[in-house]
């Protein structure tokens, strides 16, 4: 039998002007971001070697502070994965569940603090304090899924969105309505929560250890409830196809109802250790932790319940460092270095002119990008780049900014996130 | 002989035509005629009662012009392209930051310079102190510029991933506003916006114009309805184009329109860049009529205000556009007129009143109606509107 040739057609792929436009900008953007996260991690290591960044101390405040804001952070954000994962939207309101759940907290540790149980009975005060957030978060959660967005789970999804946000609006301004628009505190703790421990080597707050130690019991408890319980395996079946798992027997409603309430009581949780730690509420105070919890969730993956814990310690630790590291901008690139990337970017670029040349690969913009870019860079790298440095103004004030960054980069680069997104099955695609 | 459900489209003809029917040509001349005579301060009898502005009021009507103009710049890109924008008040604020860089005064301070031993200027706003044929163009301009370095990372992304980064981009250009204060006068403080005078005629203060004293609020309103019906205009021929057509392809399902040969990108840059003019021109006359602009004003609050329009409104529609920005900007005085009646006496008109004030009112009415619209009427006013007059069309029959 005579040996076919197979002849690998080469394609030709339109690449008008606009689209090579576009990439070289998009790929500009990613390497940017990339450029400046490597040098703010090397001019980290560069400066604390030199001795000219923070402490040992400050170090150890950074990871723990990190650990602990990023614990509170995965445990909202899985109340936004598993909304999204089961109905397709982000609930916006889900961070005025989390204040509310801090207004729950603060009243009871009040009534708790006048007749002395905080001070004497701390532990059994402190479960009183976190039963009566979940039940607050869980209620609420459960009401605007009745009420806002059960009526609409047929339409599209821009409509539960903006209704979110509708719902966000009104529980704010009905919070301040009812208890004022004022700061309101959190009771003091025990002498001996406020101690430091040492765990491992660090000296910890007892608040903190406290507050690690409820995020683990409670995600080993929703871990056990979603995998487990026969509710659990419910809401993982309409969570894969609502209409198969309606087939099954499932009653779709009272899924999402428990849904919202599993997340809500999350939230709940995360709540009153938010209180606890930050002691100062009021009525916005579920915002920027929400929009955070969100990024945490999207950085997971979407729709992914270890995702969105490990989203959450991740962008914990980010946040807390990220001041750190934008300050670690101004240390100065040395010239080999800047020379030696130069040298990299030419190369780059070189092998860009060759792949367009031979049309290895079909994608020409890429290639054009890898060209522009690299000469750019290049150019860069061997005038400006030698010695310069970045400082940022305000730079420990842009830690509300670093979760957005992230966020953008996130969606540019990865948007199914760390761990990918597990979506029902019409929402993929 | 009428086939059909009324106002039922048959043809391409009609279905492009900027006015449907002679009846809509009419009544839209009707509202124009009355709105240039209640601005120009005339009042319209309506036997039972009768119609005019006073000085509040019109200040609200100079408001809704223009943030009409940026509410069809959102609805070009949020209803008839589909793209969920959340970040229209950054986009507001590059024009109204643009205007006040551009036209107004700057400001600098001599400090004794240590280095030097002598005193030196230093700038504390940037000011160019420009004629409104300039800044003005250029407030659009530089807001179309920011959309056009935004569109490329939002059609990359679709749905609600679009939403959240456009989310981002309203905190990033808030702290941008902020910590920038040579241009915009730092948090609290916000800088005096310019003078509104094209070619030294000057909108903001009382002339003679063809033989008719005109005061400050009826020049204003006579701009902003000009520019509004300009811009209006420019939108409905927009969405009756060619990119018109595209962008509700594009909306209805993205692969489908680029299997016909929709070049995605291209049009949703386009639908952002003419949508982010739009904001922009908006943006710098809202500010400037107020007079003070502020950083810290352009907050997710205000892009969810201007969603709220297009939804409340009607979405994909210039009138719905309008009617919302209308809607959205009375609503504060609708409040306020409401706490005056017996009825609703349990709302307290001074801030530092019980419970239910004015504000109060106001924010959760606003959260409110956004929800209600969207259960119970999702097409907005302009359904109202649509549901009525096939009723009556059709009366007394039901279909």
């Amino acid at each position: 039998m005579a040996t076919e040739t197979i002849r690998v057609e080469q394609r030709r792929v339109r690449a008008d002007l606009p689209t090579v436009i576009v990439d070289v900008f998009i790929n500009a953007l990613k390497i940017f971001l990339l450029f400046f996260a490597v040098w703010s991690v090397v001019g980290a290591i560069g400066l604390q070697i030199e001795g000219r960044l923070i402490s040992a101390d400050g170090w150890r405040d950074v990871v723990t502070g990190g650990v602990v804001q990023g614990a509170m952070y995965g445990l909202v954000a899985l109340g936004y994965s598993m909304v999204y994962g089961i109905l397709g939207f982000i609930n916006f309101a889900h961070g005025e569940v989390f204040m509310v759940g801090m207004f729950g907290a603060m009243f009871v540790a009040h009534g708790m603090a006048d007749n002395g149980m905080l001070e004497s009975n701390f532990f059994l005060a402190m479960l009183i304090i976190i039963v009566a957030a979940m039940i607050v978060s869980a209620a609420v959660a459960v009401a605007t899924e009745k009420i806002a967005y059960r009526q609409l789970r047929g339409a599209p999804r821009l409509i539960p969105l903006i209704t979110s946000i509708g719902v966000s609006f009104f529980l704010q301004y009905a919070i301040s309505g009812l208890f004022g628009p004022g700061v309101k505190r959190f009771p003091e703790l025990p002498e001996f929560m406020q101690r430091r421990y040492s765990v491992l080597g660090l000296l910890v707050n007892g608040s903190q250890i406290l507050v690690i130690v409820v995020t683990a019991l409670s995600v080993v408890g929703l871990w056990w409830f979603v995998t487990r319980s026969k509710t659990g395996r419910a809401i993982r079946a309409v969570a894969e196809d609502k209409e198969i798992a309606g087939l099954m027997g499932i009653n779709v409603d009272r899924t999402v109802v428990m849904t919202f309430l599993v997340g809500g009581a999350m939230a709940g949780v995360a709540a009153s250790m938010w209180a606890f730690l930050y002691k100062n509420i009021f009525f916005l105070s579920g915002f920027l932790p929400g929009i955070k919890a969100f990024t945490a969730a999207v950085l997971g993956g979407i729709g992914n319940l270890p995702g969105a814990l490990l989203g959450g310690m991740t962008l914990g630790i980010v946040e807390a460092a990220g001041p750190t590291f934008l300050t670690a901008l101004r240390w100065e690139i040395p010239q080999v270095v800047s020379y030696a990337l130069g040298v990299l970017a030419l190369g780059l670029a070189a092998f860009g002119a060759y792949r367009l040349r031979n049309k290895v690969i079909v994608q020409t913009s890429t290639n054009v990008s890898l060209i522009v870019l690299g000469l750019v860079f290049a150019a860069l790298a061997f005038t400006v780049l030698p010695g310069f440095q970045v400082v940022i103004p305000g730079a420990s004030q842009v830690k509300d900014m670093i979760a957005f960054i992230v966020l953008i980069g996130v969606l540019m680069i990865r948007p199914i996130g760390l761990l990918g997104e597990r979506l029902a099955v019409e929402e993929r695609g | 002989m009428r086939l059909g459900r009324p106002g039922l489209i048959s043809d391409y003809a009609t279905d492009t035509a900027i006015f449907r029917s002679n009846v809509a040509r009419f009544w839209f001349l009707v509202l124009l005629v009355a709105t240039v005579v209640l601005g120009l301060g005339g009042s319209i009898p309506l036997g039972f009662m009768t119609l005019s502005l006073d000085g509040e009021a019109t200040f609200y009507l100079i408001t809704t012009l223009f943030a009409a103009i940026a509410a069809i710049g959102l609805n070009l890109v949020t209803g008839v392209a589909g793209q969920v924008s959340l970040g229209h008040a950054f986009f507001l604020g590059v024009g109204g930051f643009t205007a006040a860089v551009l036209g107004g005064l700057g400001e600098t301070r001599r400090v004794f310079d240590l280095a030097s031993g002598d005193f030196v200027e230093q700038v504390l706003l940037f000011g160019f102190e420009l004629d409104m044929l300039i800044w003005l163009p250029a407030a659009g301009l530089m807001a179309a510029l920011a959309g056009l370095i935004v569109a490329p990372v939002a059609f990359r992304l679709r749905g609600l991933y679009l939403a959240v980064v456009t989310l981002g981009l309203v905190f990033l250009g808030e702290h941008l506003f902020r910590e920038w204060d040579v241009v915009s006068g730092g948090v609290g403080v916000g800088r005096p916006t310019p003078p509104l005078s094209l070619l030294g005629f000057r909108f903001d203060q009382p002339s003679e114009v063809l033989g008719m004293t005109l005061d400050r609020q009826k020049k204003l309103f006579l701009l902003g309805f000009v520019l509004l019906l300009i811009f209006g205009l420019a939108a409905k021929n927009l969405m009756r184009s060619k990119i018109g057509r595209a962008l509700s392809a594009i909306r209805d399902r993205d692969l489908a329109a680029s299997m016909m040969g929709i070049d995605l990108s291209r049009y949703k840059t386009v639908a952002f860049v003419i949508s982010s003019f739009f904001a922009g021109v908006a943006g710098a006359l809202i500010y400037t009529v107020i007079g003070r602009i502020l950083p810290e004003s352009f907050n997710l609050l205000l892009s969810v205000e201007y969603i709220a329009m297009i939804l409340i409104g009607g979405v994909a529609t210039v009138s719905g556009a309008v009617m919302g920005a209308a809607f959205i900007t009375f609503l504060p005085l609708i409040v306020r007129t409401l706490a005056g009646f017996p009825l609703f006496g349990f709302i307290s008109t001074s801030p530092g009143g019980g419970f239910p004030t004015v504000a109060h009112i106001e924010e959760i009415l606003f959260g409110l109606l956004i929800v209600v619209f969207l259960i119970f009427e999702p097409l907005g006013l302009y359904g109202i509107w649509i549901r009525i007059r096939n009723y009556w069309k059709a009366w007394p029959f039901s279909y």
